[in-house]
């Protein structure tokens, strides 16, 4: 619906399950070529609806402000950031960030609590700064008087799956706007339905959108629209 | 020492936040001016918001003393009505209880049989009616005799008929110019007509009206010049159905407001028939100092079109959205969830195209089917079932069961947000 180009600007992503992933695939890496002839480029692709800045984990939260910066002066509306408790750019103070133009916070969590986000990303703290970033985006929106979505994003595996009812509600609690539920795709979706649906559930009696992605058409069986998300990502690496 | 008047009066309107009601204030500016009441009748308007406490609003009444309470109900307010009803009875177990308004108007004796704490209804426009009621109610007449009224006869509900429409609008003195209602800060409502020419289903705009009146143009145009000089008041609205009703009015209500507008006054909201605004149009409305402007689709769905009476035309409303959009002004789309016809695969394809079409603004709503609608009327028909408690929000529909309606709700509002989330 609402069609946001995914920039990536850097490779990896630091809220991934190291239980599930191999070092190599969470490493985080350097932005590839994160100058701003690419982000260019990437802008004509987004064609100036809205960009979505991933991979951010390794970038210094100056150069995430002055992205933010850039993509506003050229046009683009609607500007998201993911971030996940974890990376050095969830330290940039969120004022910042939303003056510079940022209007979505997307936050990646693994687990509706410290015990198992912060087991499974194996980063103490991160959990609560996930939260912190919640809170200080609340904040700093109403301080400015500026409307911004805050969007939750739990990567679910077989690690954490039990859990996505509870996390959920966790986000709801907090007042996010909507919730992406994460799948990875080698799921037993046998298995994994039954709590993909009690989540969804979770999120509708809260009033909270929940998208699901990763589970195979028909997964989802009577809930199928919640496959459905008010934000499509086309993704662009930069 | 003087005496008060024989009968005094507590008009009380449950609003939104910020406003106050028009048709309270109608119904006080025609009653005040009524020769049967002169001298006899004192009034006293509460407008509160509609979130307070129903007590409280009990209390504010108690404490005028009045003889009469009336009440304009509406979908909205009217549980918080009934409420402070009950209440009020209990405290002045002497007060007449009358209420009007779209909520009881369609379900006059529906709502005496269930709301014990109620005397009368007023149905249809309530001008001419409410102030009959009254002198009737002075002379201590039987209330239940008055055209356009639904009152209790010895225990039971008893309806006088139809009162016919007021022919000549200009009859009814403007609750502005009367003082009837006093502007407030922030924004006021203005209507030059009554009446719809559309016959949209689950809409009550026309309030049965079947045909169009309008109020002189000088009338309007004096109201008009009353509150753009009013301190604080920088922006108020038109009510009417469809703001641009005919080319020649659109033409004269621009020329009405340029004067203001180059001032900084400025129109929110109006209602418009966005396919037939091209940049002519588009221009008229700046020129009137129109900053938004509130449109459909409401459904693209073709099967809930027809079902509802609409039409929709996607290049028609395009154009016209653009057109606003290049003069500056902005478009709030709505669109209705639970319309009967759509199924979930169309409010979904509706979600799309506004989003895509980026007017402005998106207003998500689900259906309410308002008593006295052709929705209301025709909804065993339909497939319709909904809540018969105000404000009757549609429970499911033929083609979409409750628990998707619920998720389509929750994705709606996720949208507006994340819509709304920008630069």
């Amino acid at each position: 619906m609402l069609r946001f180009h995914e920039v990536r600007l850097g490779a990896g992503e630091e809220a991934a399950c190291r239980r599930c992933a191999s070092a190599s695939e969470i490493e985080p890496v350097e932005p590839a070529a994160g100058s701003s002839a690419v982000l260019d480029i990437e802008l004509t692709a987004a064609n100036s609806a809205g960009a979505l800045l991933t991979g951010t984990g390794s970038l210094d939260p100056g150069s995430l402000v002055e992205y933010a910066a850039r993509l506003a002066a050229l046009g683009v509306g609607r500007i998201g950031v993911r971030i996940s408790g974890g990376n050095s750019t969830d330290s940039t103070p969120m004022r910042l960030l939303l003056e510079s133009g940022v209007r979505v916070i997307e936050v990646v969590f693994l687990g509706s609590g410290p015990e198992l986000h912060d087991a499974l990303v194996g980063t103490p703290g991160g959990f609560d700064r996930a939260v912190g970033a919640i809170h200080a985006c609340s904040e700093a929106a109403g301080e400015l008087g500026v409307k911004v979505a805050v969007r939750g994003r739990i990567r679910l595996c077989a690690h954490n799956l039990h859990d996505a009812p509870a996390a959920v509600m966790r986000l709801a609690e907090m007042g996010v706007t909507s919730i992406v539920l994460e799948c990875d795709p080698r799921l037993d979706v046998r298995r994994s339905a039954e709590w993909v649906a009690a989540a969804c559930d979770t999120g509708t009696v809260n009033r909270v959108w929940v998208a699901v992605t990763g589970m195979p058409d028909g997964a989802l069986g009577d809930k199928a629209l919640h496959a459905l998300d008010v934000i499509s990502l086309t993704e662009g690496v930069a | 020492m003087s005496r008060g008047p024989a009968q005094k009066v507590a008009l009380v309107g449950l609003n939104s936040p910020g406003y106050r009601s028009l048709a309270l204030g109608y119904v006080r500016a025609y009653a005040q001016h009524d020769g049967r009441l002169a001298g006899k009748s004192g009034f006293m308007t509460l407008d509160l918001d509609v979130n307070v406490d129903p007590w409280w609003v009990a209390y504010r009444v108690a404490g005028l003393a009045p003889d009469v309470v009336g009440f304009s109900v509406t979908c909205w307010n009217a549980r918080s009505v009934y409420d402070a009803c009950r209440i009020v009875r209990q405290v002045l177990p002497a007060a007449y209880i009358v209420v009007g308004g779209p909520e009881v108007s369609p379900i006059a004796e529906d709502v005496l049989r269930s709301q014990p704490a109620i005397d009368a209804v007023v149905r249809g426009e309530g001008e001419e009616t409410f102030a009959e009621l009254l002198a009737t109610l002075l002379r201590d007449r039987s209330p239940w005799r008055v055209e356009g009224v639904t009152a209790r006869r010895d225990g039971e509900v008893v309806s006088a008929p139809d009162r016919p429409l007021i022919a000549d609008l200009d009859a009814i003195p403007s609750p502005y110019l009367t003082g009837a209602v006093e502007p407030v800060e922030g924004t006021a409502y203005l209507e030059t007509y009554r009446g719809c020419p559309h016959r949209c289903g689950y809409c009550f705009e026309g309030k049965g009206f079947g045909r169009i009146r309008s109020f002189s143009r000088e009338r309007v145009e004096a109201e008009a010049a009353y509150l753009a000089q009013t301190a604080g008041l920088g922006s108020f609205t038109f009510i009417d159905p469809v703001f641009n009703l005919t080319p020649e009015r659109l033409e004269w209500l621009s020329g009405v407001m340029e004067p203001y507008a180059s001032r900084g006054v400025r129109l929110h909201t109006v209602e418009v028939d966005i396919e037939r605004i091209g940049p002519m149009q588009a221009e008229l409305l700046s020129r009137a100092g129109v900053a938004s402007v509130e449109t459909g689709p409401q459904t693209i769905g073709g099967r809930a079109l027809e079902v509802c009476r609409r039409s929709f035309h996607r290049e028609r409303f395009m154009a016209g959205v653009e057109a606003l959009r290049s003069a500056g002004i902005r478009v709030e789309c709505d669109l209705i969830v639970g319309l009967p016809g759509d199924r979930p695969a169309d409010v979904v394809e509706g979600m799309r195209f506004v989003a895509e079409l980026d007017p402005g603004m998106l207003q998500m709503s689900t259906l309410h089917v308002l008593p006295g609608t052709d929705l209301w009327q025709r909804a065993e028909e339909v497939g319709l079932a909904f809540d018969p408690a105000p404000p009757h929000e549609v429970v499911s529909t033929g083609e979409i069961g409750f628990a998707d309606l619920r998720r389509l709700e929750v994705m709606g509002n996720a949208l507006m947000e994340h819509y709304q989330a920008r630069i």
